[in-house]
This record gives C-alpha cells, sequence and structure tokens, in this order.
C-alpha cells in the first residue's frame, strides 16, 4: 500500500459524502502521522478518516463476533477442564449445596485426584439424585465458566452413573510433600489438634510424615471416627485444596480415616539430622538451645533458637501442650521435633510427642558466620558493621537500621525487650543467631533474639553506588523546590509554614531542590530521590531560577513542581547512587538516549526467533480477501473504543457493559482487526490484505473467526 | 516472636510498570485477583505469561475525545509500532487528566496507566488502560521505550523457568512465540538511527 493509494481513499470516500477534502492538506497531515510519529500506513489512516468524520459530523457504525467451541472426549481430569466444551468425568461428591432456584434439581464438587469442580443438575434433565461421599460417572456433560473457574451443567442428554467399588481409583499413599489439589490418600501422624474453632468442623490440626506436613480438617457432617494427638492414620479419599496458597487437607462424607497398624506408622528417625539440613517433617534433632523467650500470646508457652555447628532453627512450644520447657544455654536431644515451614524460614514444633532429653557432657558450639549476600529466611550468625541508624516509626521498636558486610547490605530491626541492646554506628559486631525473615521478597534481620559481640577492627562494607537504568514513572509530592531546616545537623523538610517537626519555626530556612518518586525498569522499581545537583543538571535551572520561578507566579512552588513533572516524568535516566533495599538516593542522573548497540543485538536477538517467510498459501489467500467497497468502509471506522463511563471508579468501570449498538459495540470489531493488522494474527489487514503478514498459516481459527464478523457486517 | 515485624516494618513496595506492545497488550482475555480479599489488587496476565497491574507506555497520541456531560472524561488512543492502546482518564486520575488537557493531536506522549479488561455484550475481551500520567515526550523518549519494550518482551518470551503465571498463559493463551518476534522485529526496524 502507497500513500497515495490512501489519499486517493480517503478523498473519494468523502467526496462521495459530499464533503471535498483539500488533497494538499491531506498529504501533509497523512506524512506528518507516518513520517514525523512513525504510525503505521493503515492506522493513520484510519486516524484521519476519524478525524474528519467527526469534522464532518459522520455517523459510525458496524458489528462483532463470536465464539463457540465444541467436543467430547473420555474420562477429562478435572484439572484438565476447560470451559465450554462436552465431557465425561468420574470423581466423588464432596459437597451438595441447598438449591437455589426450582430449575435446579441439586448442585454440589464433584473431586478426583486432580482437583474439583462445581456441578449443576438441572431439574429438567430428570437425572437420579447424586449423594455426598459416593462416586459417580457424568458422560455426555457440558462445562461452563463462572467467574473465571470451570464448571459443569446436568442436562437431559448427560448420564449419571454411580461407580462399582472396583471402579473406584485406587491409591496408595502419597508422601505429605508431593500433595497436589484434588482427591488423595495419605498417611502421616497427628502432630498438633488446633482448640475446635467452630461447629461444623469436628477436629482440626496438623498432620506430618517424615517428609512434611499438611494441616487438616475433618468436618463434622462427615460422620468420622475423632483422632488422637500422636497417633498414625490412613486418610483416603481427602480432598486437598489451597487456601492463602497453602495445601490444606479436609476429611468430609466420602472420606475414610482408618489408624494405621504399629508396623506402618510413621516413626519418628532415629538418626539425628543436621539443623542446617533439616526440611520439613517429623524430625531428631541434637542441638543446644541459645535463646529463649516467652511471647505475651497465650497460645505459644515457649519460643527460642536451638542451634548445631550446621546452623540453628527457631522452635515453639504451644500453650496448650504439657512439654516441658527448654532451658537456656542446654544441650538437647529432640526427638519427634515437627518442621514446617512460615514464610519461607522452617520452624521446629515441640510437641507433647516430642521427646527432649538433655545431653551432659562437655558439648561445644561454633557457629558458621554466613556473608550477608547469601542469606536466607530461617535463623543465621553474621558479621557486619552498622552502617544506618534509621528513624524508628513504632513505639515498640527499639532500633532499625542498615548493617553490611563485604558481601552487602541487609536491614534490621530490635524490638523493646529488657535484654535487648542497641547497635553503635559505624561499629562492627559478631551477631549471633540473628531471626532472618522475608517478606515481599526482602530479607530483614531480627536481632531481638540474638546475641551480639562488639569487635575491634573494620568491615568495608560493599560499595553501595550502583547505577540504576530505567523510567521515571511517578513524581510524588514533596519534589520540587523545598525549604529544610537551617539548624546545624538538621535538614529537614519544612512545612508551609516553615515548621521544622523538632526546631520548630524557621524564618531563616535554606532552599534545596530535589525530586521524589520511582524509577521503573519494568522489572523492578526504586523508590527515589533526586538530589539537587542532578535535578539542575536534568532541568537546566540553578535555584535562583526556581525560587524566581515559585515567587514570580500565583501557584508558588508548585510551579517548579510541575515544571519538573512535565519536562521529566516519563522519561528514561540513568542514576548513580546509593541503593539500599528499593530505595535509591541519586546524586547523579542522565537523560538515556537509544544505543545503536542494544538496538542492533536487540534486532538479531528477534530475528534469531522469527519464523522462515515462505509459508505463503495462495489460495488461502485469495479466499478470505474481503471486497474493495467493505474494505474501505471498515477500516476507516472511525473512533470507538470500549467505552466508560465518565469519572466511573474502579469497580463501577469494570463492570460497565456498554448497550448493544453503543459506541463500544461498534468498537468491537475494529479492535478485532486493529490487532489483527498489526500483529500479524490474521492475513486479512484491511487495506493490504494479502501483503504484510499473510504467511501466518498457524493460527487458522482466528482467520476464520474474523471472516465471520466479517461477513455479518456486510 | 510476639512482635509484629512484618506490618510494621516492611516498606511499600510499587509494582513495576510493564512494557507492552499494543499487539500483545491487545491480546490479553485473562484478568485475576491475588487474593480473595475486596481489596486484593487485581492483575491482567499477558500473552507471554507476566502479570501486570500497570503499564508504561510511549507512542503516537493520534485521537483524544472528551466525554459529553458534567464529569470530565477522556477516551484518547495511542498508536505504537504494532497497534493501538485505548487510554482513558476521568476525575479518579486528576494529574492526567490535567496534562491532557494541554496536549494535542499527534504528539508523542509517555502514559503510566492501569490495564483493565471489560466484556462486551457479545462476550468478546477488550482492554482500555486507564491513564494516571500522561506527559508530552519527544521521539528519542519514544525509540528508548521501543527497545524497552522490545527487551522486556524477548524477556517474557524467552523465559525458561516456569512460574505459576506462565504456566496460567500456556493455558489461556495460544503459545506463539514466533509472532511476538516478528512483531519485534518489526517495531525495532521503526528506530532510526
Amino acid at each position: 500500500m502507497e500513500p497515495s493509494d490512501v489519499i486517493h481513499r480517503i478523498s473519494e470516500k468523502f467526496a462521495l459524502l459530499g464533503h471535498p477534502i483539500d488533497q494538499k492538506q491531506l498529504t501533509e497531515r497523512l506524512n506528518r502521522l507516518t513520517d514525523e510519529f512513525g504510525i503505521p500506513l493503515p492506522e493513520a489512516e484510519r486516524t484521519l478518516v476519524s478525524d474528519f468524520s467527526r469534522q464532518f459530523n459522520l455517523p459510525e457504525g458496524g458489528t462483532a463476533g463470536k465464539q463457540e467451541k465444541t467436543g467430547n472426549s473420555l474420562v477429562t481430569p478435572i484439572a484438565g477442564l476447560e470451559p465450554e466444551t462436552w465431557v465425561t468425568l468420574e470423581g466423588m461428591v464432596t459437597v451438595i449445596f441447598p438449591p437455589r432456584s426450582p430449575s435446579i434439581a441439586q448442585s454440589g464438587i464433584l473431586a478426583d485426584k486432580t482437583g474439583s469442580v462445581r456441578f449443576t443438575i438441572w431439574a429438567r434433565s430428570n437425572a437420579p439424585p447424586v449423594e455426598t461421599g459416593k462416586w459417580y460417572r457424568f458422560s455426555s456433560a457440558v462445562t461452563d465458566e463462572y467467574n473465571g473457574q470451570v464448571n459443569f451443567k446436568v442436562h437431559g442428554g448427560t448420564t449419571i452413573t454411580p461407580l462399582d467399588s472396583d471402579e473406584i481409583p485406587a491409591d496408595s499413599p502419597v508422601p505429605i510433600q508431593d500433595l497436589r489439589e484434588g482427591l488423595c490418600t495419605v498417611e502421616g501422624r497427628v502432630t498438633t489438634l488446633f482448640p475446635p474453632r467452630s461447629p461444623s468442623i469436628a477436629q482440626s490440626g496438623i498432620l506430618a510424615d517424615t517428609t512434611g506436613t499438611i494441616n487438616f480438617t475433618i468436618w463434622a457432617n462427615a460422620g468420622l471416627q475423632e483422632l488422637k494427638e500422636g497417633e498414625t492414620y490412613q486418610i483416603r479419599h481427602g480432598l486437598v485444596d489451597l487456601y492463602n496458597g497453602r495445601p490444606g487437607l479436609k476429611a468430609q462424607q466420602g472420606t475414610i480415616i482408618a489408624p494405621v497398624s504399629d508396623t506402618a506408622r510413621v516413626t519418628t528417625p532415629v538418626s539425628v539430622t543436621p539443623i542446617g539440613s533439616a526440611t520439613s517433617g517429623i524430625v531428631t534433632l541434637e542441638g543446644m538451645v541459645v535463646a529463649s523467650s516467652h511471647p505475651a500470646s497465650e497460645a505459644l508457652r515457649q519460643t527460642g533458637t536451638i542451634a548445631d555447628n550446621s546452623g540453628a532453627i527457631r522452635f515453639a512450644i504451644r500453650g496448650a501442650d504439657e512439654s516441658e520447657e527448654l532451658k537456656d544455654n542446654t544441650w538437647y536431644r529432640i526427638e519427634g521435633a515437627v518442621i514446617d515451614q512460615y514464610r519461607g524460614a522452617l520452624h521446629a514444633r515441640i510437641t507433647k510427642d516430642t521427646i527432649a532429653t538433655v545431653i551432659s557432657g562437655e558439648q561445644t558450639l561454633n557457629p558458621a558466620f554466613s556473608p550477608i549476600d547469601q542469606l536466607k529466611p530461617g535463623v543465621s550468625c553474621i558479621r557486619a558493621k552498622m552502617v544506618q541508624d534509621w528513624e524508628t516509626n513504632h513505639e515498640r521498636m527499639l532500633q532499625s537500621g542498615i548493617v553490611g558486610d563485604e558481601t552487602g547490605t541487609i536491614r534490621f530491626v530490635t524490638w523493646q525487650d529488657p535484654q535487648a541492646e542497641r547497635l553503635k554506628p559505624d561499629t562492627v559486631y559478631r551477631i549471633y543467631w540473628a531471626a532472618v525473615d522475608e517478606y515481599n521478597g526482602q530479607l530483614s534481620l531480627t536481632l531481638s533474639d540474638s546475641a551480639l559481640i562488639e569487635e575491634p577492627g573494620d568491615i568495608e562494607v560493599k560499595s553501595e553506588s550502583q547505577e540504576v537504568t530505567g523510567a521515571l514513572v511517578h513524581i510524588s509530592p514533596g519534589s520540587g523546590l523545598i525549604r529544610r531546616c537551617p539548624v546545624e545537623g538538621c535538614g529537614r523538610v519544612l512545612s508551609r509554614q516553615n515548621f521544622c517537626q523538632v526546631h520548630e519555626f524557621q524564618p531563616e530556612y535554606t532552599y534545596d531542590l530535589r525530586i521524589k518518586g520511582w524509577i521503573d525498569n519494568g522489572r523492578q522499581t526504586w523508590d527515589t530521590i533526586i538530589g539537587c545537583e542532578a535535578v539542575l543538571h536534568l532541568t537546566g535551572l540553578s535555584i535562583d531560577q526556581a525560587k524566581e520561578m515559585a515567587e514570580n507566579n500565583p501557584l508558588g512552588p508548585e510551579t517548579v513542581f510541575y515544571h519538573i513533572y512535565e519536562m521529566l516524568l516519563g522519561r528514561y535516566f540513568r542514576c548513580t547512587g546509593r541503593v539500599i533495599e528499593n530505595r535509591l538516593f541519586a546524586k547523579g542522573c542522565e537523560l538515556l538516549s537509544v544505543s545503536q548497540n542494544r538496538l542492533f543485538e536487540l534486532i538479531n536477538r528477534a530475528n534469531a526467533g522469527k519464523p522462515s517467510e515462505n509459508i505463503r498459501n495462495k489460495e488461502d489467500s485469495e479466499e478470505i480477501s474481503p471486497s474493495s467497497d467493505g474494505k474501505i468502509f471498515q477500516g476507516n471506522e472511525p473512533f470507538r473504543e470500549p467505552e466508560l463511563h465518565p469519572g466511573g471508579q474502579d469497580n463501577n468501570e469494570q463492570k460497565t457493559v456498554p448497550a448493544p449498538g453503543s459506541k463500544a459495540d461498534v468498537g468491537d470489531l475494529q479492535d478485532v482487526t486493529d490487532s489483527r493488522i498489526n500483529t500479524g494474527f490474521s492475513p486479512a489487514s484491511v487495506h493490504e490484505p494479502m501483503e504484510d503478514y499473510e504467511t501466518e498459516s498457524y493460527d487458522r481459527d482466528n482467520e476464520d473467526e474474523w471472516m465471520e464478523s466479517y461477513r455479518e457486517e456486510e | 516472636m510476639a512482635a509484629p515485624q512484618n506490618t510494621m516494618t516492611r516498606r511499600y513496595e510499587r509494582e513495576p510498570a510493564r512494557r507492552v506492545f499494543a499487539a500483545e497488550l491487545r491480546e490479553t482475555t485473562y484478568q485475576f485477583k491475588d487474593g480473595t480479599e475486596e481489596m486484593s489488587p487485581s492483575y491482567i496476565l499477558l500473552p507471554t505469561g507476566e502479570r501486570c497491574n500497570r503499564v508504561f507506555i510511549v507512542g503516537t497520541i493520534t485521537e483524544k475525545r472528551r466525554s459529553e456531560g458534567e464529569n470530565v472524561f477522556y477516551q484518547i488512543r495511542i498508536v505504537d509500532p504494532t497497534g493501538t492502546f485505548f487510554i482513558s482518564a476521568g476525575s479518579y486520575q486528576p494529574e492526567a487528566l490535567q496534562q491532557l488537557s494541554s496536549i494535542e493531536t499527534p504528539e508523542f506522549v509517555a502514559v503510566i496507566g492501569k490495564p483493565n479488561l471489560f466484556e462486551s455484550p457479545d462476550g468478546r475481551t477488550l482492554i482500555s488502560v486507564r491513564a494516571e500520567s500522561i506527559t508530552k515526550v519527544d521521539r528519542s523518549v519514544r525509540d528508548c521505550w521501543i527497545l524497552d519494550a522490545a527487551e522486556r518482551t524477548l524477556e517474557r518470551i524467552e523465559a525458561t523457568e516456569t512460574t505459576p503465571d506462565r504456566q496460567t498463559a500456556q493455558e489461556k493463551y495460544p503459545q506463539r512465540p514466533e509472532v511476538w518476534y516478528r512483531i519485534i522485529s518489526d517495531a525495532l526496524a521503526t528506530v532510526e538511527m
């Protein structure tokens, strides 16, 4: 397609409608769009037609396509269900809900060992009623989707057959660490029973084997026997589901629970697991209690840290357990501790079935120190220097800041506690058994229970001056020209009334320029402060000019803010400065421009993945070529798009469905054509149907669908 | 430990604004919430297998429509080398509204915004971006963005590590890396040296 064709087509179209357009003006506008702004020709044409249509008050029109899928299969695993297909399913009915409407005979949940799915049995289907805890085959049911979840419907053509006992899939017990969503059989020891929470729950607690732990719930209506702590059971046809991303085991009608004979019971391993290599499950440990405390909460009797020479782990004794407390600085052999994971860190529970015996005799503990860049959630010893002392923002917090070693830095916090001590700035410490926590992928240290030993000497903390490249995607209030407290060593930002938080009214403030905001590279974000020098460099302003700007404008300092905002927001920068976690203090900043090497490298990378060019199928191309009249009309649809309600809030907007025939409706088809034109998902680009991307023969479905909608429009 | 360590000391983490070509954003049809609460963040899942609740876009604004009626409301089109983004801004996005009032078409602009899926009456899924901010930029910023979007998209299609999001994407979308490669290659070809 040539620009001249486009110009010809546009002038002809509008001339026919009684609105002749000046050719020269048209050419200039088209060239501006394509050359100056790099807009693809079809989109430029669409833009111009839309502009002129609006200028001449011409109407807009169109329709949209639809989707339909059918199919059938043998027995489908529930995890593999797709909406709008015919399926045969086998599973156990785990729940039946009270009927909501006379048109529904029954609804509930069916589970197999891959997952579970909701079902609805229509009253009209005249199907025999199903019962919870029983196994059935549903032949020729139809799946559907509601709120993003697949479900299935039983209609007149569906047959429901109860499964014979030999048809019910037999499964052998699965190690707890391998449990997945769906029905399962598992063997484990009840290590903990929780206090009753609700009348609908008979029992809940923790089940463990040597590979892991899982929380379980036994529904009251399951009519199952009561489990005892410390006993091992086989739970057959229990249902594993995910709650907040953690698997849980549910026992309900249809679940079979049996005590496991003595020979098969889950036993406590006799061999000792080094703490540093322990994983979830029931274990035997030997180590020294290096710290312990009594939490305020009644649920916990004692928490603390136990260490051997391979590592250390947090332990907890529940208030409800009769277990004896462990004594500090004492070595224990702990048989049957139950290790599980919480926020990435392992914890050992001492239950009433755990046997803790004091080990007498001389034992020495030589803990290894970990480099900061190799810390993992759990408990570690480090050797580090305190490099930053932050203002604390919580009354229970004694101190927070940053410590660092040769390999990196990490945030720390110490909570108020009679034994807790503050770290002194620029001092090196050996920090024993600090709790390493993870939150949102960030590690931090809690030092409340740690032993701190001050050390002479110095550590050269890994240089924090780093380079960050990204776009400035947000500029926060507090950016621009600010006034600071002039008191020596303070420099706090003053309020509008020149008030310092600490030194009160300060009429003799000093001026400063900065940007507070977020730098973002598409994978990572930095809470950024760009310092005065960099701001002066980027804006070309001087402090005096900024002052003048603020003084001579009715908006005051906001003028400077908006000047910076318009000049720098949405631009790419290379910043150098200190990076601590996700904070960046940028001393230097440069606007980024395109690097030729990077461009060539990316072009090569993209070309390496492209398919070969000549798969062209001439017949197909011709078959789906739209008529020229249709092309012109359709390709020049004026503006339309998913229409939102003016000023709508998030949730309103989401639910807004434009009425049929509204502009959004019109927009639909165009939306499809737009994306197809440009992505190559369809060969039927409106104006250049067979030239650009027609070699894509791998997406026939899309083409057909597109053509269908196209014909409907005609 | 009884201390409320995680609630009191965690720092605010901002979700990265994804770099997505129009062609990919327009193919997005799956949206989900991370969590079960009403205020849990909502994400779209890009066909290349990454969750996204914010996008950074640089392109040419080709159309700007102000709604008729009491509330100021704009619908705009922004074009990149691969297709068109539909952007909106209303009174809940005051910064964007203020900037928009002084931007004319055509012009290079940078937009930061939140993508949202809509369902049309016939069941087709449409996507639009609510702009949080929009600023006028120059061609060099647009070129930087094309490289940036190309690199991030390549990273997404070339990623080998399996994540839950990538797995979901494989179930929800036809996987056709060769199409993305072609789109990226074509987009890069529009950058003039």
